[in-house]
């Protein structure tokens, strides 16, 4: 019964994502660009949908969940010929909570005067480098049977115009309710914004009679707040996991994603999963994810991937010891 | 194909292969049962044929059951609930939970039943059984309805009694079961008085047997010792009044000590006592029972015994048609092995004989199956055929060495019992541990190892037979049972363990060298794991002495089989099972039950009356290693040992 509404939950938000998708809303300008890419290969599977997570890069979806989540992973993603890109995270026990480190970075081509770029000019061949990293540190922490999680993160992005570097905030809270499910809330990049001169903006145009010299606008982070749901069960030979999410943009983009996970065990210790997901789409993203993994034990090697813009994938292989 | 489609190839091939090596083969100790149940000296019908007595069924209980029709629209008699509160304690929201899915809580437990009875005057032994814990809702109480048809119709009354609601998650209820079986023995009661009643005057409430099966098999002990107590342990405020004629208790791969009245395993006396447990039990996967046994007390001076069992290659559930043959739930295959397990069918056969028999014997009086307690091998056609090891022990057993008294090893269990050993390179007395977590079994017992081979280059040297005496005083042999009649008890079980050679003997002709250091030790040898296992059958001599001297002597393997240690595998994976338990292996000691008079024959100037010595010489195998218990003497087992040996 859990199970089955979990999955009507995922299937009732995704046709507000289609809808999102329609309405072709601007996705930005927000920076930097490593904030809003994948940061694992399951959670991209299920549509980008990790807030209610149990693997180590939750740090990267939802510090609550830091309680519960152990092990340490990696992986890599192929955008696409132009650029790729990376995640590392590692949490451990800590009392009755958990801690954790992580580190994502994308190497990509960019124009030489545009900034902030969006995921879809990030594919694109261009006669710059550019660079988006961000280093992130984690706690959650039980308190009075809610998981309470907070983290701090440094972000930066490198483009040929200008490099720009932030400190930014996660905070997140979670709990387990009806046997079965996980409810969590997460706010991300709270943290100023950043100035940066017209010139190497896109979006930038001073306004006529305009006499300050050098103008400059500010970019945004992306500040983005999600709610989601995960389940997971037996059914019967098989187990099904289900998640679901809203989410949203600071005021000005809404979205939803979800998947599902099902999983098959022939021996102790050893099992392959199917994953499918939809989500909201941002510009340059494409609706529908897939991927696989395989557990052997405490080490899952997973496969992602992830419909882009343009008939493009981006493939996310990575791996994970619990 | 790209790098990363080969890469990704690989990784997937190299981790089947490695779950693959994870696996283990199947691993099984070679069956001797073609030889060992080649023989069948019992003559009486087959316990576990069905006999000539037409079988009725019914259901008593509540009549309101929300959950199962039987207990509700079906039932022939309706029964009151009773209030469990003192017995079974629970979270409050569980209970709430637990009153929502039932519809009744605690204080409004239901007596439920599904009888199985056999048409006729009576007055009929009234057998209960209980299941253990289960998936609460997938119903556990119908899975002996195999038991049902066949005890019914050999005259018995079975109920399975309902105690699906106690079942899931709880902790320390076991006594609450217990206790509500007995509170059904009180409706027995009733009905059985009543003019009216289906039952009136058909049950012999004088022949009362309980069965249990899991935790039901604990309880089933805790019953039969609450039904002689005034008041609950627990709780002196709660008191008992139940007295019931409970002459016979059998327990299914019982766990044991769940519940401990007053901080102690539940004390069990004065009932005939069965335990069965099957080696490849994938949920209590130790032989738990064998602690029951070992506690179980014949103290009022009347003819009980107790037995247990180790069936090699039976599982947790197989004994109830519901359970099945994964023992952890529908999805346990993925880390049982199943492949060893003997067929539902075969362990089926294996509890309606053993259970028939046991009943037969201690309800309906029926002697002439107890031969098949003392020694299987008389029973060769009737039971299934895989490997059993048996433990047996009935009223007139009278201890000589039990281990359990003092840290002497050369002083026995009564005053009078000297214990003496020559040339065992191992002789010790520790605590016997079950295979699972070295949970103790709370008995003593003495290993003695073995070799005969001399160090040094002749490898063909051997020296005098090791051997291990257990001697009794003039006096204290006055007061023993000795003579023809009697029985020699020994409970004994081979181990892998083989010492080294023994060193030479020294020549006692040269005087020491007081400044002349020894030799240095050679450093032990440590086990090479890769060794073949030495499959050398395993005997010994068992010698007995008189006072004059003279000496009977007969091979151990006449009475029984020693077998090395059967190896089990429960988990499919290797390196699960090496980390969960210590040993492949349980140590299960077999009892041999050996006549005096047997004795006495192969040896004419042997005179059993003045028996001053019971020896055991090693001089059939040239080293190896047995633990032994409980040697002792009897003078009545005689219905026991009626019917001699196989193959003799």
């Amino acid at each position: 019964m859990a199970l089955r509404r979990a999955v009507l939950a995922v299937a009732l938000l995704l046709p507000s994502s289609i809808a999102a998708q329609a309405s072709g809303t601007s996705g930005g300008p927000y920076a930097p660009i490593i904030l809003l890419l994948p940061s694992g290969p399951r959670t991209l599977a299920l549509g980008n949908t990790g807030v209610a997570g149990r693997d180590d890069d939750v740090i990267f979806f939802n510090p609550a969940q830091l309680v519960i989540a152990r092990g340490f992973s990696g992986s890599l993603e192929r955008y696409s010929a132009t650029s790729a890109g990376g995640a590392l995270s590692a949490v451990t026990r800590v009392s009755a909570g958990g801690i954790a480190i992580g580190m994502r970075m994308v190497d990509y081509e960019t124009p030489t005067s545009v900034y902030p770029l969006d995921r879809g000019t990030m594919l694109d061949a261009a006669p710059g480098n550019g660079t988006s990293v961000e280093a992130i540190v984690g706690v959650g922490q039980l308190i009075k049977g809610i998981r309470v999680g907070v983290a701090g993160k440094y972000v930066e992005d490198n483009v040929p115009a200008l490099r720009v570097s932030r400190g930014a905030l996660d905070l997140g809270v979670s709990k387990d309710l009806f046997t079965r499910y996980t409810f969590a809330l997460a706010v991300q990049n709270i943290g100023a914004s950043t100035e940066v001169p017209c010139a190497t903006t896109r979006t930038c145009t001073p306004p006529p009679g305009n006499t300050v010299p050098n103008p400059t606008t500010p970019v945004r982070l992306p500040l983005r707040s999600t709610f989601g749901v995960q389940a997971q069960g037996p059914v019967g030979e098989f187990d099904l996991m289900a998640t679901a999410a809203v989410w949203m943009l600071r005021a000005d983009w809404f979205g939803a994603s979800g998947g599902a996970e099902l999983g098959y065990s022939w021996l102790s210790g050893y099992s392959i999963a199917l994953r499918a997901g939809a989500r909201s789409t941002l510009p340059g993203e494409a609706a529908f994810t897939a991927g696989a993994g395989f557990n052997m034990d405490r080490l899952s090697i997973d496969y992602a991937a992830e419909a882009l813009t343009g008939s493009r994938f981006g493939q996310r292989i990575g791996l994970r010891v619990r | 194909m790209s790098l990363s489609d080969i890469g990704i190839r690989r990784i997937f091939i190299a981790s089947a292969v490695a779950a693959a090596a994870c696996t283990q083969s199947l691993k099984l100790t070679k069956d001797d049962s073609p030889v060992v149940l080649s023989h069948q000296l019992i003559s009486a019908p087959n316990p576990g044929d069905k006999g000539s007595f037409a079988v009725k069924t019914l259901y008593y209980g509540s009549g309101t059951d929300k959950r199962r029709v039987i207990f509700k629209d079906s039932v022939t008699i309706k029964t009151k609930t009773v209030d469990a509160s003192p017995f079974v304690s629970m979270e409050p929201n569980v209970a709430k939970q637990r009153e929502k899915d039932w519809g009744f809580g605690v204080s409004k437990f239901p007596i439920n039943g599904r009888v199985w009875y056999p048409v006729g005057d009576g007055p009929f032994p009234l057998v209960l059984i209980v299941h253990g814990n289960h998936d609460p809702l997938d119903y556990s109480d119908p899975g002996y309805g195999y038991l049902g048809e066949l005890l019914a119709s050999r005259g018995f009354i079975l109920v399975s009694v309902d105690e699906n609601f106690i079942n899931g998650g709880l902790r320390g209820e076991s006594d609450g079961r217990a206790w509500l079986l007995l509170k059904h023995l009180e409706d027995w009661k009733r009905w059985n008085d009543s003019t009216g009643n289906p039952f009136y005057h058909k049950v012999d409430m004088g022949n009362i047997a309980l069965m249990g099966h899991s935790r039901g098999g604990e309880a089933v002990g805790i019953a039969a010792s609450f039904n002689r107590l005034s008041h609950y342990p627990d709780d002196a405020n709660v008191k008992f009044n139940f007295n019931f004629n409970i002459k016979s208790v059998f327990a299914i791969a019982p766990v044991d000590g769940q519940y401990k009245p007053a901080g102690v395993f539940t004390p069990i006396e004065n009932v005939n006592y069965m335990v069965i447990h099957g080696s490849h039990d994938g949920d209590v996967s130790s032989f738990n029972g064998l602690r029951t046994f070992q506690r179980i007390k014949f103290t009022d001076g009347k003819p009980w015994f107790k037995a247990a069992w180790y069936v090699y290659r039976a599982n947790h559930g197989q004994w109830n048609t519901v359970w099945g043959n994964k023992d952890n739930g529908p999805r346990s295959g993925r880390f049982l092995d199943l492949r060893g397990l003997i067929t539902p069918d075969e362990q089926r056969q294996f509890s309606r004989v053993m259970i028939g028999a046991f009943l037969e014997a201690t309800l309906h009086g029926k002697s002439e199956y107890l031969p098949i307690f003392r020694d299987h091998r008389v029973a060769g056609a009737w039971l299934p055929k895989t490997m059993y090891i048996t433990r047996f022990q009935e009223t007139g057993f009278k201890a000589l060495a039990t281990y359990d008294e003092d840290v002497d090893v050369t002083t026995g269990s009564v005053p009078g019992v000297t214990i003496s050993g020559d040339s065992l390179s191992t002789w010790k007395e520790n605590q016997l541990v079950l295979r699972n977590g070295n949970d103790p079994l709370n008995t003593n017992a003495v290993t003695l190892g073995w070799n005969s081979h001399i160090r040094g280059d002749d490898t063909t040297k051997l020296g005098r037979p090791a051997s291990y005496t257990v001697t009794i005083s003039d006096s204290l042999a006055g007061a023993l049972p000795v003579g023809r009649e009697s029985s020699i008890y020994l409970s004994l079980a081979p181990t892998d363990a083989k010492p080294g050679p023994r060193a030479p003997a020294r020549d006692t002709t040269k005087k020491a060298d007081s400044t002349k250091k020894d030799a240095p030790k050679p450093p032990p040898r440590r086990p090479d794991p890769k060794a073949a296992k030495d499959t050398t059958p395993v005997d010994l001599t068992v010698e007995l002495v008189d006072a004059a001297g003279h000496t009977a002597r007969l091979p151990l393997s006449r009475f029984g089989v020693p077998r090395r240690p059967l190896e089990i595998h429960i988990l499919r994976r290797r390196d699960e099972e090496q980390q969960r338990f210590p040993t492949q292996f349980e140590i299960v000691l077999q009892t041999y039950v050996m006549p005096v008079e047997e004795f006495a024959r192969a040896a004419p100037n042997f005179d059993p009356t003045r028996l001053r010595s019971i020896r055991l010489v090693f001089d059939r195998l040239v080293a190896g290693t047995v633990v032994v218990d409980d040697i002792g003497l009897s003078s009545s087992a005689r219905p026991f040992v009626a019917l001699g040996e196989p193959g003799r």
